[in-house]
């Protein structure tokens, strides 16, 4: 008598074999990581580094160099999977693909986004940031990331059966990335400028939820025909 | 109800190279289909659209004579695939691997020990896959044959890489599978190694 | 039909344009500058239809797989590029009196026109670096859906970052209400210039089908019998 189907089980497997393979190989994660403090770290010695001039500049660059960051990571979602047949087994599993692709997109989120958000408060001093204003970051950098994830996960997917797809990804996720750089940059800015309003915030969070409505079904689709 | 695969009018191109044209049969339980032909023919372009890895440019393959593309699950629950990328990750050993397919494909992990001591790996299980020889590496592929209990097989070299005793049990185990009223359909260039198959495909 | 389509778009092209150049009574506030309207606004507008086109014919594509959408889409996305660039370069030549800048940031509909353009090259991207015909047509098309459903959005964003720089743009959406002697040769010229995109978008979709079919008998037949 064959046990029923879990669901759950496979998200979890999915969730836990990919998390495994993240922390195996630190390298893949910490690179990354590393590009990002170094160049936010290059941008005050290559502008006049006065306090004023930093507070203003800073919320624009954290935001495009944490998403220029996170783009890097992005091309290996699902090109390591299609490179060792991996991805053939998955997408040939009873499992419904979506499921099993929201399980790889919350693992690297885990494994990527969330070290970037740890260390952000560090690069936030950096660029003179007060304490309220840097969880207000931390915030933005949460919803924004998981987003980029999320929408990266497309890019990703799109791209796999394309050698050097690096650029590639970029190429394609950016333009649909720009509203939630314009509102995670935009809200900081706003914050330390003095207004209260979380709009920008809200935004973000909302941004979220309608790319987790699409976002799995588009990748398990462009994994289905990219599989080849 | 006995399974049976039918392929209707099965046509590939790759680039502008027509790989196979209108290819038709059926099979079903107790048979064993080898696809054969030299390098490059298509032979596992044709097993991977078989699968439903590959869109063809027209065709139907329908299973129990409903077309895949209708009902894509319950053609999955039926199918074990090996392909000749080994499909595991070189970082986690083979026990991490193989558990990750038993949530994945439903089947207890209580029987890995006696799959992985039928093909002789009990030994190299917890050894990261990557670390493993090239006939390990198929061998703990073939794993998965024993595991899930899937009634039709589709493989591409499965004994490629594998030594005389380890192609033994591979035959072995595929005889097994055959008597016990299995479908498999098997892509290989030594079609001279199973006799007792049931027909053939060649490709040019 | 394609000549006929092709006659009549030049025509009605030729006459707006004329019209418009030399005819039309100059804007009180703007005085000739705003002439170039009648190049930039179906410009800008082609650009837009061009992609909704793309974005329709990607679903039809995608839903009922009608292989000729396939072809429709991969002949209008140079088109469409080529229209929201003229757009750009237009609208840029225009705020040149106007802002007295080349590029203003502060203009939505501009940055808009920027961010499509982004979609635009990223789709042609995509297909140039996928090999196989059929599977650069399908991932290709999912990512004009997935553009196509954010670019409202992106729309929006891009409105209300800049309604945060200053509310001092020219273009009010409505926009002043125009005298007919102007109105007619804009209207002629957004009918002609459509005109023109569509025949040109019907001989690259017919010479398109042309070279994916050259293996088919239908057109070995229709070749043969023409020599016949």
């Amino acid at each position: 008598m064959p046990k029923k189907l879990s669901l759950i089980a496979g998200f979890m497997a999915m969730f836990r074999r990919d998390l495994l393979q993240y922390i195996k190989s630190p390298s893949q994660l910490l690179n990354p990581l590393i590009f990002f403090i170094m160049i936010t770290a290059a941008f005050p010695f290559a502008v006049n580094a006065e306090k004023a001039q930093l507070v203003q500049i800073g919320p624009g660059i954290i935001w495009v160099m944490a998403i220029l960051s996170y783009l890097l990571t992005l091309h290996h979602l699902y090109l390591d999977d299609a490179e060792d047949g991996c991805l053939d087994y998955i997408i040939l599993s009873p499992q419904p693909l979506p499921l099993l692709v929201l399980a790889k997109i919350c693992a690297h989120w885990i494994s990527s986004g969330l070290p970037l958000i740890i260390i952000s408060p560090i690069i936030g001093i950096i660029y003179q940031m007060q304490v309220d204003t840097i969880l207000i970051m931390i915030a933005t950098l949460f919803f924004g990331t998981f987003a980029l994830s999320l929408v990266g996960s497309i890019g990703a997917s799109l791209t796999i059966s394309i050698n050097n797809s690096n650029i590639l990804v970029s190429l394609l996720v950016l333009p649909i990335m720009m509203p939630v750089l314009i509102f995670g940059a935009r809200t900081i800015e706003l914050y330390q400028s003095g207004a209260t309003t979380m709009s920008g915030l809200y935004f973000i969070g909302a941004y979220c939820m309608f790319a987790l409505s699409f976002s799995p079904f588009a990748s398990a689709a462009a994994l289905r025909i990219g599989a080849d | 109800m006995s399974s049976q695969l039918t392929i209707e009018n099965l046509t590939l191109f790759r680039g502008d190279k027509c790989l196979f044209k209108n290819t038709s049969f059926t099979i079903t339980q107790g048979d064993l289909l080898l696809i054969t032909g030299p390098n490059g023919s298509g032979k596992t372009t044709m097993l991977r659209s078989i699968a439903g890895l590959v869109e063809p440019e027209t065709g139907i393959i329908s299973w129990n004579h409903k077309s895949i593309s209708v009902d894509r699950q319950t053609y999955h629950e039926n199918i074990s695939w090996i392909s000749h990328k080994h499909g595991f990750k070189g970082g986690l050993s083979i026990i991490e691997n193989l558990e990750f397919e038993a949530h994945l494909y439903n089947y207890s992990f209580n029987r890995i020990d006696d799959a992985l001591e039928r093909l002789s790996l009990s030994l190299n299980k917890n050894i990261p896959f990557k670390c493993l020889s090239a006939g390990q590496k198929r061998r703990a592929s073939l794993a998965r044959l024993i595991l899930n209990k899937n009634v039709l097989w589709l493989l591409d070299e499965p004994t490629s890489n594998l030594d005389a005793h380890a192609q033994d049990i591979f035959k072995e185990i595929l005889n097994e599978h055959i008597i016990n009223k299995g479908l498999c359909v098997l892509a290989t260039h030594h079609p001279e190694a199973f006799e007792d198959s049931t027909s053939i495909i060649e490709l040019s | 039909m394609i000549p006929w389509l092709f006659i009549s778009g030049l025509l009605l092209m030729v006459y707006g344009i004329i019209n418009g150049l030399f005819y039309a009574p100059s804007d009180y506030q703007q005085g000739d500058a705003f002439r170039i309207i009648y190049v930039h606004v179906p410009a800008a507008y082609i650009s837009m239809m061009a992609y909704s086109l793309m974005a329709f014919a990607a679903f039809i594509a995608l839903i009922w797989r009608i292989k000729i959408a396939h072809a429709v889409i991969v002949s209008a996305a140079p088109l469409g590029a080529w229209f929201t660039f003229l757009a750009l370069l237009t609208g840029s030549l225009w705020g040149r009196p106007m802002w007295g800048t080349w590029w203003e940031w502060g203009d939505p509909r501009l940055t808009s026109e920027l961010l499509m353009l982004f979609l635009y090259l990223g789709y042609m991207a995509l297909r140039a670096s996928i090999p196989n015909i059929t599977k650069a047509d399908k991932l290709s098309a999912i990512l004009i859906l997935i553009g196509a459903i954010n670019i409202p959005i992106i729309h929006y964003s891009v409105e209300w970052w800049t309604s945060l720089h200053q509310g001092s743009t020219l273009l009010k959406s409505g926009g002043p209400s125009i005298a007919a002697p102007m109105l007619y040769p804009l209207l002629a010229s957004i009918i002609g210039l459509s005109l023109f995109f569509g025949s040109l978008l019907l001989i690259r979709t017919k010479a398109e089908v042309l070279k994916r079919e050259k293996h088919s008998r239908w057109i070995k037949d229709m070749i043969l019998g023409d020599e016949v």
